[in-house]
């Protein structure tokens, strides 16, 4: 009784903590049939973004626009949406989502919203622009673009531009 | 000199040293030999290398008195007036520094200014080697000397052991032991080899006193003019009746002040002079009792001893030493007088730039605005003697008939004056040659400029020097400043291009006149005639209609005065600018030849490591042999093992020789400089750049002219018919306009412009549009609505339609304002605009521009057929022969060949694009043999720098593509940084040479457009 107590008590101490790494090593082979993804592919997973440097057993290596190596466990890419630059110009798609101050008038901060994104010299020229207002979690009302960044790897500074000049837009004199 | 103080304490250490008489007196000699080579040395020394700075100093302080010495009495004379003075002081100054010039110039010019130290040196060395031969090669004595048997440090167990022994042997049997040494040995362990050493300290000091000297005169020559500039200061302060009293006291001042100056200046050289003899009699005395102490212990008592010889390679090796450091020090004194030299040759040309300047632009210019201010006088006499005959009708009881008669004459007559005077005048002024061909006569002075100036600088940057005395100098090359080379291509590239439209804006004066005329004619041939017919015809009163035209004319007179107001102010501006371009040649161009100095550096320090690289590959290459042949000789074995290497890579190698033709601004500018030596002047001016003015040379545009023709033949169907001609810089569309203008637009009621910077704002452009329509609308509606009323129909060319848009929040607006425009006026107005490719892909996809134009016109890319039509209808207007050279000598293959292969290359190499293949073209002309232009094989320009340019860097070129060139404001805004930022930035690519300034514009370098927008189309930032 002793010696099975103890049988079960060493397995569930090696596959409690082991479970994390299996899970790891089972989503790679998956990847092994089915991959999401290639080695030199520029991908957004979650909320990092980069360029695939490599896909270990345990974690994925992405190289961000900034320079930083940064190991996405498989795990976690397992579970989320991956996010893949389609066009082969090297374009990735950004989605935008503002949310309308209660003082703004929405088809002023659409237009802000439409030109923030045409005045960002990030701007991809091969994709379309599409922005449109839509009712968010909280009651309020947002703004939605979709546009495009010519190289993923600017992807930062795009949403940054977009966002700078749509705040300045509303803060001109007159736009509320 | 010295034999009088070192002798002494040399004699006492002889006395005691060597007791023997006999080698003593040998010894004496030696020493006497080599004190009287010391006084010889020292003088010729001092004499041939510290004399340089010496003389200089010398000379500068008697050029000073004789320039400036009179200038205490020439103040006080009663009769002097301040101008005198002023005159006085500025040419002593521009005597003095060009004295000091070209005394610089000698001394930046040599290979090395210490070569007579050098001399000297190398006499010193052969001198020595003859006292050292002639001494005898061996001596046999019976020496007292006990030292002999003292074992000394190197000896070995068993001399040792010996000389025990034949001490004890000496001491108890009183017993000598003859000895035996080699004088000659002695003297040249000594003399030949230890000496070298020590005459490095006096090598060292020697350069260094020199270049502290050297340094002191250029401090003087500051001083100098620090001082007659305050006393030119002083004159302006005084104004015309100066207080004669301060200024003598002044000018006395000045002159005890400088002559302190030289005599502290002299009492330093007297102090490097005593140091330097000090220190030389220090060094030879020491080695000659070193000498000394080595007689009386050379030589064996029969005993092996070890040899005093120094290896020869050792002496050679501290002579060298010797010789290097004074080369050295001299590579600094060059250096540092070239780079001082080279500012003052700057400044110098600057002056002669500007000279040239007045000689040319400034005095056209001016003879311009003397003859256009006749033309408007005798205009307005002639139109104010109209109005004074109109007001005597007005105020005159004379009947009808004569008021008509007389009002028609003064018609007829003013019109003719006009039609057949004042506009042939200006005719004439327009094809006048001086005008024409202004720009020709400024680049041949130019020319004449650059061939004046000193060919390169041997240069050292002030950072490099050393600071304090005791520093040994570093080793290295001195850089070489190609001043000639920047001085000719910013001369004949950059600033000629700056100029270049000089004689447009002059051109432009005339016609802004003579649209005034033309104006002119109309309004008072309407209003006067009006008056005639009216009167003829419907029968009204004099009193009621001469008022009118009377006030017509008047507004008439107004306009064209308007028009020579702008006359005016176009001939200040010519003025204004090319002052400006002048004003800070000097400190650009030395800035410009700095920056080609470091290149050329690099330039070679990367040929060096290629060469080590191919070095090592050929190596590689012959070990390769080696492996197959045989095993290799000793000699020939690489020092890397082949395997390292692949063989590919020495084609990476040999490709990347070419890199010093990588390209930047400067070197572009090069390449536009060494056209100027190969092509005919005649010839590039035929292919020249700049859009072509009439269509003769225009080819493979015939199907862009079919579509503006059927957009006329639409739009006089009263049908919506814009056009918009789409192309990048440099491809032609400018051209493609200028020949439509010719051949499809002629006759129809036109008007051009091209907006020439970024404009913004509405009211601008409304005025812009109001001054072109010749209307009065307050708003682009409004004027919508007054081109509606009017029924008018015409064509509007508007170039650069790109710059009515910034990529930045607002920039945007006006733009759409304007296409709405474009929409509302195109039944009346046939508007033809032209945009930037990038532009149009950009403001097509956010704006959808395409929907407001009927017609769109790609000047894009020629075949390679119709680039060749483009350039052999220019070749064949030169009237040179053609002759297409081989790749390899001696090549066999027929003309239509070489032919067929180079324009297949140059098709390639431009992309279809003119300017480029223009650039490619003059660039292969290897040279005129009589009137045959030989063209060699054509070579791509590497341009892989572009390739490596950060993506961030792309995005900058990308902007200043769109918008065909940017301010740094405009630049900051598009990015939302700060204005600092935005110039770094901008400053960035234009040191790359990627970018060039055009006033306070940033272009594309044009040569470098094409490439560059090839990259960022790479790069996805253009479509």
């Amino acid at each position: 009784m002793t010696s099975e107590f103890l049988i079960v008590a060493v397995c569930l101490i090696l596959l409690l903590p082991g479970w994390g790494i299996l899970r790891h090593v089972l989503a790679r082979l998956v990847w092994l049939v089915v991959p999401p993804f290639r080695v030199g592919d520029t991908v957004s997973i979650g909320a990092y973004s980069g360029n695939v440097e490599g896909m270990g057993w345990q974690a994925v290596q992405l190289r961000s626009s900034s320079g930083d190596l940064i190991s996405v466990p498989n795990a976690e890419i397992a579970q989320q949406p991956v996010v893949q630059s389609v066009a082969e110009s090297g374009s990735q798609g950004v989605e935008l989502a503002f949310p309308v101050p209660p003082a703004v008038d929405p088809g002023t901060a659409l237009r802000a919203a439409e030109e923030a994104v045409s005045v960002s010299p990030y701007l991809a020229i091969d994709r379309p622009i599409a922005a449109a207002l839509e009712r968010a979690g909280d009651g309020g009302i947002s703004v939605r673009v979709q546009a495009g960044v010519f190289d993923s790897s600017l992807r930062n500074r795009f949403e940054s531009s977009v966002l700078e000049v749509f705040e300045a837009y509303l803060q001109k004199p007159g736009s509320a | 000199m010295s034999s009088a103080t070192a002798p002494q304490q040399i004699e006492a250490v002889l006395q005691t040293e060597l007791p023997d008489e006999e080698l003593r007196g040998e010894i004496h000699s030696l020493i006497k030999q080599v004190i009287s080579l010391q006084d010889e040395f020292e003088e010729s020394l001092l004499d041939r290398e510290l004399w340089t700075s010496v003389d200089l100093l010398q000379n500068v302080g008697i050029q000073h008195r004789q320039i400036f010495g009179g200038l205490d009495d020439k103040v006080r004379e009663t009769e002097v007036t301040a101008d005198e003075l002023k005159q006085f002081v500025r040419q002593g100054r521009t005597n003095f520094s060009e004295w000091l010039f070209n005394r610089f110039k000698t001394i930046a010019t040599q290979d090395s200014p210490t070569q007579g130290a050098v001399r000297a040196f190398d006499e010193l060395f052969s001198r020595v080697d003859e006292i050292c031969a002639s001494q005898p090669e061996e001596r046999m004595i019976v020496s007292r000397e006990p030292g002999l048997l003292i074992g000394a440090g190197d000896d070995s167990v068993y001399v040792r052991t010996g000389k025990f022994i034949k001490r004890l042997l000496r001491h108890l049997g009183k017993r000598r032991f003859p000895r035996r040494f080699s004088p000659r040995e002695l003297a040249l362990y000594h003399l030949g080899g230890q000496l070298g050493g020590r005459l490095l300290r006096i090598a060292q000091m020697l350069g260094e006193a020199e270049f502290f000297l050297l340094r002191r005169v250029k401090g003087l020559y500051e001083e100098v003019e620090q001082a007659y500039n305050g006393f030119l200061d002083l004159l302006d302060r005084e104004g015309d009746q100066p207080d004669v009293e301060e200024l003598a006291s002044r000018a006395s001042l000045i002159g005890t002040e400088l002559a302190e100056s030289f005599r502290l200046v002299g009492a330093e050289v007297m102090k490097y002079y005593d140091e330097i003899r000090r220190l030389l009699e220090s060094e030879i005395r020491g080695e000659l009792i070193s000498l000394i102490a080595g007689a009386s212990r050379a030589g064996t008592v029969q005993l092996p001893a070890a040899r005093l010889r120094l290896p020869q390679g050792e002496v050679e090796r501290r002579r060298r030493s010797v010789r290097e450091r004074l080369k050295l020090w001299g590579r600094y004194q060059a250096g540092f007088i070239g780079s001082y030299t080279m500012g003052l040759e700057m400044v110098r040309l600057q002056n002669q730039l500007r000279h040239a300047v007045d000689e040319t632009v400034l005095k056209v210019n001016s003879r311009l605005c003397r003859q256009l201010e006749e033309q408007f006088q005798m205009v307005r006499e002639k139109v104010e003697a109209a109005a004074g005959l109109l007001r005597e009708a007005r105020d005159s009881d004379a009947g009808v008939e004569k008021v008509r008669g007389g009002i028609e004459k003064e018609r007829t007559s003013l019109l003719e004056f006009l039609t057949q005077e004042v506009q042939e005048n200006l005719r004439s002024i327009e094809g006048s040659a001086e005008i024409n061909q202004l720009i020709d006569l400024l680049m041949e002075r130019f020319r004449k400029l650059a061939d004046g100036t000193v060919e390169s600088f041997q240069i050292v940057e002030e950072e490099d020097l050393p600071g304090r005395e005791g520093e040994v100098p570093e080793e290295g090359e001195l850089k070489i400043a190609p001043v000639r080379a920047v001085v000719r291509t910013y001369l004949e590239g950059g600033l000629t291009h700056r100029l270049g439209d000089i004689n447009g804006i002059m051109l432009g004066q005339v016609r802004e006149l003579e649209t005034g005329i033309e104006e002119l004619l109309q309004s008072a041939g309407f209003s006067l005639g009006n008056v005639v017919v009216e009167l003829r015809e419907v029968g009204k009163s004099p009193t009621d209609l001469v008022p009118v035209a009377l006030s017509r004319l008047q507004r008439a007179l107004e306009g064209f005065q308007g028009h020579y107001q702008k006359v005016l102010e176009g001939n200040q501006e010519t003025e204004e600018r090319v002052v400006k371009e002048v004003a800070d040649t000097a400190r650009l161009l030395r800035q410009l030849v700095l920056e080609e100095t470091v290149r050329e550096m690099r330039r070679k320090i990367d040929n060096r490591d290629e060469g080590a690289v191919r070095r090592r590959l050929r190596g590689l290459r012959q070990k390769s042999l080696h492996r197959e042949k045989g095993p290799p000789d000793e000699e020939e074995k690489p020092s890397e093992p082949m395997e390292l290497i692949p063989p590919q890579e020495e084609e990476v190698v040999e490709g990347e020789a070419g890199r010093s033709e990588a390209l930047d601004y400067e070197g572009i500018l090069d390449l536009e400089g060494e056209l100027s030596q190969r092509v005919p002047f005649a010839y590039r001016r035929l292919f020249r750049t700049t859009p072509l003015e009439v269509s003769e040379f225009l080819a493979g545009r015939s199907g862009a002219l079919g579509t503006i023709e059927t957009a006329c033949r639409r739009w006089r169907q009263e049908r919506f018919s814009s056009v918009v001609i789409i192309g990048e810089q440099g491809s032609g569309k400018t051209s493609l306009i200028n020949c439509a203008m010719e051949l499809k637009l002629k006759g129809l009621p036109l008007v051009r412009h091209r907006i020439d910077r970024a404009l913004l704002n509405e009211g601008r452009f409304v005025q812009l549009l109001n001054e072109l329509l010749d209307m009065q609308g307050t708003d682009l509606a409004d004027l919508e609505s007054k081109i509606a009323d009017a029924h008018e129909h015409r064509v509007v060319l508007l170039e650069d339609l790109h710059r009515l848009h910034l990529r930045a929040l607002g920039g945007l607006g006006l733009l759409q304002r304007f296409l709405e425009f474009i929409d509302a006026t195109g039944d009346n107005i046939l508007w033809l605009v032209s945009i930037e490719q990038a532009a149009w892909e950009y403001l097509d996809h956010i704006q959808q521009i395409s929907r407001h134009f009927a017609f769109r016109i790609e000047t894009g890319h020629l075949s390679r057929q119709e680039l060749e039509g483009a350039i052999m209808a220019r070749h064949r207007a030169t009237g040179y022969r053609l002759g297409f050279s081989s790749v390899e000598d001696g090549g066999v293959e027929n003309q239509a060949s070489l032919r067929r292969a180079f324009f297949d290359c140059l098709n390639r190499a431009s992309g279809g694009n003119v300017f480029s293949a223009i650039f490619y073209w003059l660039r292969s002309v290897e040279g005129v043999e009589g009137d045959l232009l030989k063209i060699k094989p054509l070579e791509e320009l590497r341009l892989g720098f572009l390739q490596t340019l950060p993506l961030n860097e792309l995005v900058n070129l990308a902007m200043i593509v769109q918008h065909g060139g940017l301010t740094a404001e405009d630049f900051t805004a598009i990015f939302r940084i700060p204005l600092g930022e935005g110039r770094a930035r901008l400053t960035h690519l234009e040191r790359l040479g990627v970018l060039k300034r055009e006033g306070e514009v940033y272009v594309i370098n044009q040569i470098l457009y094409h490439p560059i927008v090839m990259q960022l189309q790479k790069r996805n930032l253009l479509k």
